[in-house]
Order: C-alpha cells, then structure tokens, then sequence
C-alpha cells in the first residue's frame, strides 16, 4: 500500500517536472522567437534609415552653395555644379571635414565624375567608418554601404577657350558638361 | 488513528499545491507583465524617434527646396511638444553651440550644429509649417528654414518703421496664421497654441510693445510663455519681449542689429526674426549662418583667383578689361576674416560683415555690367 501510494508520488512529481520543463521549452522558444523576430526587424530598419541618410545626404549635396551654379541675385540652377567652385572647395573642405561636414554628411563619401567634355574624378568628402584593430591599423568597419548617383551639369566658365569662344564671357558663360554625382553612405 | 493522519497529509499536500501553484503563477505572470512594460517602454521611446526622424525628413527637404512653404500634416502628432533650442557657447560664439530639436520629455532629440532653424520654443499642433528662403549675403550662404505651426498666431501692429516688410509680409503670409491689427483692442488668442505679436511702430511715439508696458486684455489669462513680442525699431534692429504676468519684460539689452545686405529684396534675416523664440536663439542661427558665411567665403575666395589666373593668361582685349575690374578689389580675404572674428566673438562683432557684402556686391555688378565672368 505504502509502496503503490510512494509510487503515485513519484509518478505525480514525474509530472509536474515534465510539465514545468515543456512550460520552459516553450517560454524559451517564445524567446528565440521574439528575439530572431526583432534582430530581423532592426536589420530591416537599419537598411531603411540608411536608405533615408542616402537620399538625405544626396539631397543635400545637390544644392550645396558651395558649388551649385548660381545667376547673381536670380535663383540658383538646378542639378548643376559650378566647377571653378568646385576646385576651390575642393582644396578648401580638408580644413573643415572634422568640424563642420562630419554634422552634415556623416559616414559618407561624396564624388562628382565628369562624364562630358573630359572625365575627370573628384572625391569632395570621403569619412569612411573605421576601426583599429590589434596590430593599431585602421580597418574598415562599415557593414552596409547605400549608393545613390544624380546626373548633373557641371558648368565649367572659365575653360572656355578651348572650345572657340572669342566674345566676353558670352559662349564662355554658356560652357556646360554632364556629370554624376555619386553618394556612398556607410553604416 | 491512520486514516486522520492520512487526511492530515492530504490537506498540507492540497495546501502546499495550491502555494506552489499561487507562486509559480505569480513569478510567470510577473515575467509576462515585466516584457510588457518594457515593451511599451521601447514602443514609446521608438515612436519618439520616429517622430523626430519624421521631423528631421521634414527639415531636410524644406531645407533643400529654395522658397517653399510647406504644409505637414501632423493631426497623428498632436500628442507630442516639439521643442527648438539654440545656445552659443560662453563667448557668444559658434565653437560650443548647443542646438537642436525633439519631442519633449523624452530622450528623441536630433542636433543641429550646422542648420540653422527659426522656430517658436516649443510646437504642438495638428498641422505644421516650414518655410525655406535663401540667405544672401550678396551670394546665397545658405536656406534659411523657418517653422511654424497653423495655430500660432501672429498679431501684426503699426506701420512705420517698416513699411516695405510689411507690405511684403501681408502679401507673403496670407497662407499663414497672421492678422494685421490696427490696435491691442482687436486682438483674439482663440484657442490658438500661442501668440506673438510683430510691432512695427517701435520707437516711435505710436509704439504699443514696450518694456514693462502693458500686456493687451485679451492675453492676460494666458500663460507667460505663451504670449511674446517683437518689435521692429525705425532705428534699424529689432527687441524681444515676453510676458511677465500683465506686462511686457524685454529680453535683450542692447537693440539686435540686423545684419543683411538685401534691403529692397525680400529680407530673409527679418523674417527669421519675426519667426524666432528669442534674442539668443536669434543670435544663435544666424551664428550658424555666418559660420558657413566663413567656408563659403573662402570657396568664392579661390574662384576669384582663378578668374584672376584666367583673364590674365587671356589675350584679347576683354581679357585686360575683366582683369582690371576684378583687380579693383579683393573683398573675399576681407570677409572671411571678419566672419572668423563674427563667429568666435559673438553676435555684436558682425556688424563689420555688412560692408564686404556691399563690395563684393560691388564687384560682381561691375563684372557683370563688363560682360566678365562673374563670381556668383
């Protein structure tokens, strides 16, 4: 009697363990779950945010007045760099990378390549994600990379001559190429 | 004797299941109620950021398109207090500045260092308002964005110190929450959010927005932060009031110079000004601007020698003409040094700006009416 009455004992704690270990099973596979689910959505979001700061950035770097053309007074031409103001930003941005286009163009690398009349290549602003690692290199560390490319015209006034023009400024004025402007963001 | 004690047994084991059962219950209830709280604590803290990140789209396209205003509907929003801020640091200057934008009480704030944002202290409505306009000082520095709400109400009062911006301001705002009032008398808050008052007749004996003076009838229920001024000197400058109780307290102690160099054209500064919290916020983004002022000085700085370089390889005779225009002046070193010293002194060391602007205005006219290249 006493033997069949420990046995019931057993066999209930038997059980309540198996049915506390499924309980876990299944909390934890909840939690793998949740977790997996989450991990995915924050990947997804990470590559929307980055998409955004692509078009941002891009957005922003076409009307730069540092080298977007300008009419005097008049408003500013559309989708088009002036390229005198182009090579003097160009030589002028180092000073200022750090201190003050870190804050607009982040993790990113700026470039405008010139497709007509010749095909030069400049890199305006290029802040690649780095790390160091245990030899004291610097490596990159950037997981995702977001490009975008924007067709321009890049108005060039003062490589004029080359191209026939006799009166003052009038043709010169009127010396346009075609281009890209390519924006690269790193996250 | 064994049955009893037996049934003894069975009621501590009952007992000691139904315990067991009450704990076990409670501790999972508790680590479901934990994950929800801290799931609402994370959907909270989420929606924020996404509402700055909403926000910061907003600004970055407002900033982009020159000479818009755009109408955002925020009805999804009107939980949520937007707030502006813009400090300088210690010496009035750009080195430490301190700006941004959020949702307030909670941590979503987004930092903006470089753009400059002429906005109320704080927002909250249902449908917001940007406003993007160029600012040339003579060649475009930059966007100047200015926000606003559809109900923040501006009162536009007198007409002589300013009689061009005014003329400009009704034909400009229609759109906008503005009314053009002859006196305190016609003044209606109506449920707006807040209230600003732009007063056209300062210093002038007709001057109604004055330190200490009254606060009109209608406005003395709202609260102080609430209700602001600013007033437009015939001097040139402008002064920030707001409400202390049932009188105007002025915030700035010397009059706010405005430093521009457009002034038949539609004048980007005095706009800010109207739309801007205060003194301070005021000075900041326009610190900001001469900051990029500085940078972009020096871009214009190498196109100039460039053109130099340019006409003085050139033969013809044109070549000599532009050349000698160009070489009657290098105002670019001039301003670059002068926004340098603007930047790091503080607002009131600005001032000096506004004559180099006039010569490279000068300049560019003169290229311009020689048929020359000209710089912008």
């Amino acid at each position: 009697m006493l033997f069949t009455k420990n046995k019931k004992a057993q066999m209930q704690l038997m059980e309540t363990i198996g049915v506390l270990f499924i309980f876990f099973v299944l909390v934890l596979f909840g939690l793998i779950f949740y977790f997996k689910f989450q991990q995915i959505s924050l990947e997804q979001k990470e590559e929307e945010l980055l998409a955004n700061d692509a078009m941002d950035i891009t957005l922003t770097a076409l009307f730069m007045p540092e080298f977007q053309c300008s009419r005097g007074s008049a408003e500013s031409e559309d989708n088009c760099i002036d390229m005198s103001k182009l090579r003097a930003f160009n030589q002028t941005i180092s000073d200022y990378i750090n201190d003050y286009y870190f804050n607009i163009f982040g993790f990113s690398k700026i470039s405008i390549t010139e497709v007509y009349p010749g095909n030069i290549s400049y890199v305006l602003y290029d802040k690649e994600k780095v790390s160091t690692n245990a030899e004291g290199e610097e490596v990159s560390s950037w997981q995702l990379k977001e490009s975008t490319f924007f067709v321009v015209t890049l108005k060039d006034e003062t490589h004029g001559r080359n191209f026939g023009s006799t009166t003052r400024g009038i043709e010169i004025k009127g010396m346009y190429g075609v281009g890209y402007i390519t924006v690269e963001v790193y996250s | 004797m064994s049955y009893l004690k037996n049934n003894k047994k069975g009621q501590y084991t009952l007992t000691f299941n139904w315990i067991y059962v009450l704990i076990a219950g409670a501790v999972i209830l508790l680590f479901f109620i934990g994950i929800a709280v801290k799931q609402k604590s994370i959907s909270e803290d989420n929606l924020s950021y996404d509402v700055t990140r909403i926000l910061e789209s907003i600004i970055t396209a407002a900033t982009a398109s020159e000479q818009t205003k755009n109408f955002v509907d925020t009805s999804s929003l009107t939980d949520y207090t937007f707030t502006f801020t813009c400090e300088l640091d210690d010496y009035g200057g750009f080195k430490d500045i301190f700006s941004g934008y959020g949702v307030e009480d909670t941590s979503a704030t987004e930092e903006t260092i470089i753009e400059p944002i002429f906005a109320p202290a704080k927002i909250q409505t249902a449908e917001m308002i940007t406003w993007s306009l160029p600012y040339k000082f003579p060649f475009k520095v930059m966007d100047v964005l200015m926000i606003t709400s559809s109900n923040t109400k501006y009162f536009v009062i007198g007409d002589s110190s300013e009689q061009a911006l005014k003329e400009e301001l009704l034909n400009s705002t229609i759109d906008l929450n503005f009314e053009f009032i002859d006196s305190f008398d016609d003044i209606d808050p109506g449920d707006n959010y807040q209230v600003r008052i732009v007063d056209f007749d300062s210093g002038l004996s007709g001057s109604q927005v004055t330190d200490n003076g009254a606060i009109p009838e209608s406005l003395e229920s709202l609260d102080d932060s609430k209700v602001s001024a600013i007033s437009f000197m015939s001097t040139g400058g402008i002064n920030y009031y707001q409400k202390e109780g049932n009188h105007f307290e002025k915030l700035n102690n010397e009059v706010i110079p405005i430093i521009s160099n457009s002034p038949d054209e539609r004048d980007v500064t005095k706009y800010a000004a109207i739309f801007t919290h205060n003194d301070e916020t005021y000075k900041c983004n326009m610190i900001k601007m001469f900051e990029r002022l500085e940078i972009i000085s020096e871009v214009y700085s190498g196109k100039y020698q460039e053109l130099l370089e340019y006409y003085s390889e050139g033969s013809e005779t044109y070549d000599s003409e532009c050349l000698t225009a160009l070489q009657t002046n290098d105002p670019f070193n001039g301003i670059h040094l002068a926004a340098q010293v603007c930047t790091s002194s503080g607002y009131s060391q600005c001032i000096s700006l506004i004559n180099y602007a006039s010569e490279i205005e000068q300049l560019n006219d003169l290229l311009d009416l020689e048929l020359c290249v000209t710089i912008y």
